[in-house]
């Protein structure tokens, strides 16, 4: 089974995105990084990408025009049968944007920025075992 | 003819006789018997109580008389009176000096006998004689004259009798008319406005609170039916329907807005109370109208202090979710590269680029942690436990392992006693175990491996949980001020953070209604106690 091949960033913040993708290559991964800043790209990205590809995907919540929820609720049709996983990755550590999060059931996991080494490592290891 | 002296306490006299309130009073049977008696045992056609007034002589009572006085000139009486203690026999007028040429013997009734004996009151004054007359000369025997003498000690009887009686009633009727002035002052005087509306819905009765509110005349109210001072429309919808319940026997209570003619748009109570009448029939409505119009504004206004207090909570979690976010993201970014810049590029700095550029990640790191933990403080406010039991030795462990990189750095030890199963929320009293590890941990004295001590207690349904540690302790007078927020007592440079890590303990503990306090340990070092709620026996066994 291929180990996960794709990782996007949809975030409006440059620093952070700069940031992970530095941490991301660091922590070993090899494949395709796609950094899109905002929520409508990221959909007319997701409605053409081969999404047979493993690929996981980390939302921002708070993004201008569509905040994070919003596009993982319109993504659920374009991820169905496909090999793609949303996860928010953002600063909000609230609770209650935790539990929005665990009920939109698309949404597989929800991490506090930033991203760290061990997160990104944890993440490849069980990627490439699941598949 | 000679008119008799006036007494020597004539005054007195005549003061004495008007206090019986006798002269010119109506016929008294009781009198009309003592001459009627006086008539028969001297058998004499003329018999009297005559009452020697300042002028004049009145007949109480008399028989075979028609007139009801003489003057006092004329009046044989005058002369009896003058020696209180004789009675008076004139047996042939016309041989008597005094009587000769009296009108009353030389003319009708021609008066020839008299026998008269004095009315004396218990005082002593002489007001009157029963008397008795004939029109031919005559004698009196002794036991005759003492009958006489009885009668005028009956009079005397009767007329201090009378007196009393009427002094009774007289008094009997002031109470009466202070009771009457006290129920009247109860039901006009008072804050409250009261009315009697009788089942015709006219006012009976109106206060003057009543009549002030409305600014009426008493007369432009009594008398009138209730439509005509609140018009039809209020009297139909809103007041019959209560005064129909209060005319059933019920007690009607409501609250409406009046416009009072003299105080304007006023919110009032008003209770409607059936009254029943001696025979426990319903004879109408009495009426009471409370004014609360100030209660009412200041209900008003505080329910928008309520509101505006509201709206600022719905504020402060806005403004909560603007730090939560927009202020992290940029510290983040000043964390991330920092660290990235230290990292990757620390060699290419010169030692003092190094220097400024440790300043920079030790701020940014700071500024994370005072977030986290301000946070954490403020979410605390709206959160609402619900106490399940907790194991807190199956809790130990995991404080132990969180703290474990700042525990190995510090070369120290965390050691627990058998604990309690205690009622509360499991991830706050994490939290508060943690924190007071970790500051066991923390706050060590130089060059002495910390060692923190967790034990319990049981008091009285609660636990008491004790954290102790072998540190630097707290200086004396400082140990109520630990809890306080951003509370610090020492540098930075000596003891990291945020200075909220007590007042969160202390609001979870006092959100799980416990208490949390601090005390100097012996030797050296501190111990905190948090006295926390048991857990119920059934729950407790559910946990094991």
């Amino acid at each position: 089974m291929p180990a996960l091949a794709r990782i996007v960033l949809v975030d409006d913040c440059e620093a952070d995105n700069v940031y992970h993708e530095i941490i991301i290559k660091r922590a070993g991964f090899n494949g395709e990084i796609v950094i899109i800043e905002n929520g409508v790209d990221a959909l007319d990205y997701l409605k053409t990408a081969d999404l047979e590809q493993p690929t996981c995907i980390f939302l921002d919540i708070n993004m201008p025009m569509l905040d994070g929820f919003e596009v993982a609720e319109r993504a659920v049709a374009l991820l169905r049968g496909t090999r793609a996983v949303i996860m928010m990755l953002t600063s909000s550590s609230s609770p209650a944007d935790r539990r929005r999060a665990e009920e939109l059931g698309i949404i597989k996991g929800f991490i506090t920025k930033p991203l760290t080494d061990e997160t990104v490592k944890g993440l490849l290891a069980v990627d490439s075992d699941a598949r | 003819m000679s008119s008799a002296p006036k007494p020597a306490n004539e005054a007195e006299r005549l003061a004495a006789l008007e206090k019986f309130d006798i002269l010119d009073t109506l016929p008294q049977r009781a009198f009309d018997d003592i001459t009627s008696l006086a008539s028969t045992i001297c058998g004499t056609p003329i018999a009297l109580i005559s009452l020697v007034d300042a002028g004049r002589q009145w007949f109480k009572s008399r028989v075979g008389v028609e007139v009801n006085q003489t003057s006092r000139e004329v009046a044989f009486c005058a002369h009896a009176i003058l020696n209180p203690a004789e009675v008076m026999v004139v047996e042939d007028a016309t041989r008597d000096a005094r009587f000769q040429d009296n009108p009353l013997v030389r003319e009708a009734p021609d008066i020839r006998f008299y026998a008269g004996a004095p009315i004396v009151t218990v005082d002593g004054y002489a007001v009157g004689t029963v008397c008795v007359i004939d029109r031919k000369a005559r004698t009196l025997q002794a036991k005759e004259i003492e009958a006489l003498r009885s009668l005028s000690r009956m009079v005397v009887t009767l007329l201090e009798h009378d007196r009393t009686r009427r002094d009774e009633a007289r008094l009997a009727s002031a109470a009466e008319q202070r009771r009457r002035e006290c129920l009247t002052a109860v039901a006009t005087e008072g804050i409250d406005l009261k009315a009697f509306i009788d089942p015709d819905y006219v006012y009976q009765h109106v206060n003057h609170t009543f009549l002030d509110y409305w600014a009426r005349r008493r007369e432009e109210v009594e008398g009138r039916h209730v439509s005509a001072l609140t018009g039809e429309r209020v009297f139909r919808d809103l007041i019959k329907p209560h005064l129909d319940a209060a005319l059933g026997g019920r007690i009607a209570a409501y609250e409406a807005t009046f416009d009072f003619p003299s105080r304007g748009a006023t919110h009032v109570a008003v209770t409607y109370l059936p009254a029943r009448g001696a025979q426990g029939g319903i004879i109408g409505v009495v009426v009471r109208v409370h004014d609360i119009q100030k209660l009412k504004e200041r209900e008003d206004q505080l329910r928008s202090t309520v509101a505006m207090l509201e709206n600022k909570t719905l504020e402060q979690q806005r403004f909560i979710h603007i730090v939560s976010h927009d202020l992290r993201e940029p510290i983040n970014t000043i964390v991330n590269f920092s660290s990235l810049l230290a990292l990757d590029h620390a060699a290419d700095l010169p030692a003092a680029g190094r220097r400024y550029l440790d300043f920079v990640r030790g701020g940014g790191e700071r500024m994370k942690f005072l977030l986290d933990d301000l946070l954490g403080f403020v979410r605390l406010e709206n959160y609402v436990i619900d106490p399940r039991p907790v194991d807190l030795n199956r809790l130990m462990p995991l404080v132990r392992d969180d703290l474990a990189m700042a525990i190995s750095r510090a070369g120290g030890r965390v050691e627990w006693d058998e604990l309690p199963v205690v009622a509360g929320d499991e991830s706050l009293l994490r939290i508060v175990l943690q924190n007071l590890v970790a500051n066991g941990i923390k706050f060590a004295r130089r060059d002495v491996p910390p060692v923190v001590r967790v034990s319990a207690a049981a008091a009285g349904g609660w636990h008491e949980i004790s954290v102790r540690d072998n540190g630097i302790g707290i200086p004396d007078g400082q140990s109520n001020n630990v809890f306080d927020m951003f509370r610090r007592l020492h540098t930075r440079k000596q003891y990291e953070g945020s200075g909220l890590g007590l007042s969160i303990c202390r609001r979870i503990a006092e959100m799980h209604a416990g208490r949390i306090a601090v005390a100097p340990e012996p030797g050296h070092g501190s111990c905190f106690s948090v006295s926390l709620p048991v857990a119920p026996p059934s729950a407790r066994s559910a946990q094991r």
